[in-house]
């Protein structure tokens, strides 16, 4: 008999620490807190897995990250932003650095960025680089961006890079 | 309590009597998506698929197409259009599925984007495919439109065209590049 108390004391505890002294206030709760993930999840915060090289070393092979759906609201995508490019849908995403914004030309000069004639900084490329890639007379449109890669050691050709429709722009990068 | 069991009952009843009926009549948008989903497996082979087997698949993912194909690849490293026909197709499968090159091939067609014609006969698809072989991770992940058509009541596939995720500026042709002249 006493034993049988003791076990059903336990079990109060443990019910308590579970799902609380009000269990309708928990069960409110726990849906609130499910359907504020799944908000997040679909519409503001998407998690993403890297795979590949082309963003190396600053985000390295299977590491997570999230993309802040909504960071593009208020404002345009700038220069040094890294974002995520979308395919047909979301399961499948690029994950490039914007280094040109519409109206800009942009080159490739013995392996430094030329942005409208001008070399650019690039404190995140830390390889070096020998792309030689001079358009003529190639302007960004107006809703265009040119994203690149930061991993430049990669040969020009294996390297995924060029203008991104801003409608295919998802977010940007937030980690 | 009784007429609670009842009204849940009726309810998962009408649930499931929906569920089996679009099962059966699928819309069109969902009967795309199952024949690319099928599609996909066609085309995905392993490393142990005999001869038999890789003759029988090749001929059925031949199926999926119509007789006449409009192929138009639009990439940096390769630009062609061309025709084919259900037979060369057919021949090609076989082909990559006996290669030594490929041991196995698994193809995913992912993201559809249906966009019905008006006499919801015909479709727009862009989707993304994804393949890779054993041992390379990532062989191909390129965006495409196929251009499909519903004929005896099966989706065919009338043209396959490349889509440009991000669009690079054409290669300088040496006489318009002022630095190579």
């Amino acid at each position: 008999m006493q034993s049988e108390t003791v076990q059903t004391g336990n079990f109060s505890w443990l019910r308590t620490i579970i799902i609380g002294r009000n269990p309708r206030l928990t069960a409110v709760r726990l849906v609130v807190i499910v359907a504020l993930i799944l908000v997040l999840r679909a519409y503001v915060l998407l998690p993403i897995q890297v795979d590949g090289p082309s963003m190396l070393p600053n985000y390295r092979e299977h590491s997570i990250n999230v993309v802040n759906r909504l960071a593009y609201l208020r404002h345009e995508p700038q220069r040094g932003d890294v974002v995520a490019i979308r395919f047909s849908g979301k399961s499948i995403m690029l994950m490039k650095r914007v280094v040109g914004v519409p109206g800009d030309t942009v080159e490739f000069v013995n392996g430094k960025l030329m942005i409208n004639g001008r070399h650019v900084d690039e404190p995140y490329v830390k390889s070096g680089c020998s792309w030689d890639f001079r358009p003529p007379h190639w302007q960004l449109g107006d809703d265009e961006y040119y994203v690149v890669g930061d991993n430049r050691a990669m040969p020009y050709e294996d390297h995924k890079q060029g203008a991104a429709k801003r409608e295919r722009i998802v977010g940007k990068v937030m980690l | 309590m009784k007429i609670a069991i009842r009204v849940a009952l009726l309810a998962a009843l009408i649930g499931g009597g929906i569920w089996v009926w679009m099962y059966f009549h699928p819309s069109p948008e969902e009967a795309i998506r199952r024949r690319l989903a099928q599609l996909a497996e066609e085309v995905s082979f392993k490393s142990d698929e005999g001869m038999v087997a890789k003759a029988m698949h090749a001929q059925k993912l031949a199926g999926f197409f119509a007789r006449e194909v409009s192929l138009t690849i639009d990439l940096p490293e390769i630009s062609s259009h061309e025709s084919m026909s259900r037979d060369e197709i057919n021949k090609f499968a076989l082909a990559l599925r006996s290669s030594p090159y490929f041991r196995s091939l698994k193809v995913q067609c992912l993201d559809p984007v249906i966009t019905l014609g008006a006499d919801r006969k015909s479709a727009i698809v862009e989707l993304t495919i994804r393949a890779e072989t054993a041992g390379d991770k990532y062989l191909v992940v390129q965006e495409m439109k196929f251009t499909m058509k519903e004929v005896d009541g099966e989706w065919l596939i009338l043209r396959v065209e490349t889509v440009k995720t991000l669009n690079r500026a054409p290669t300088p042709r040496r006489s318009d590049d002022p630095a190579l002249a």
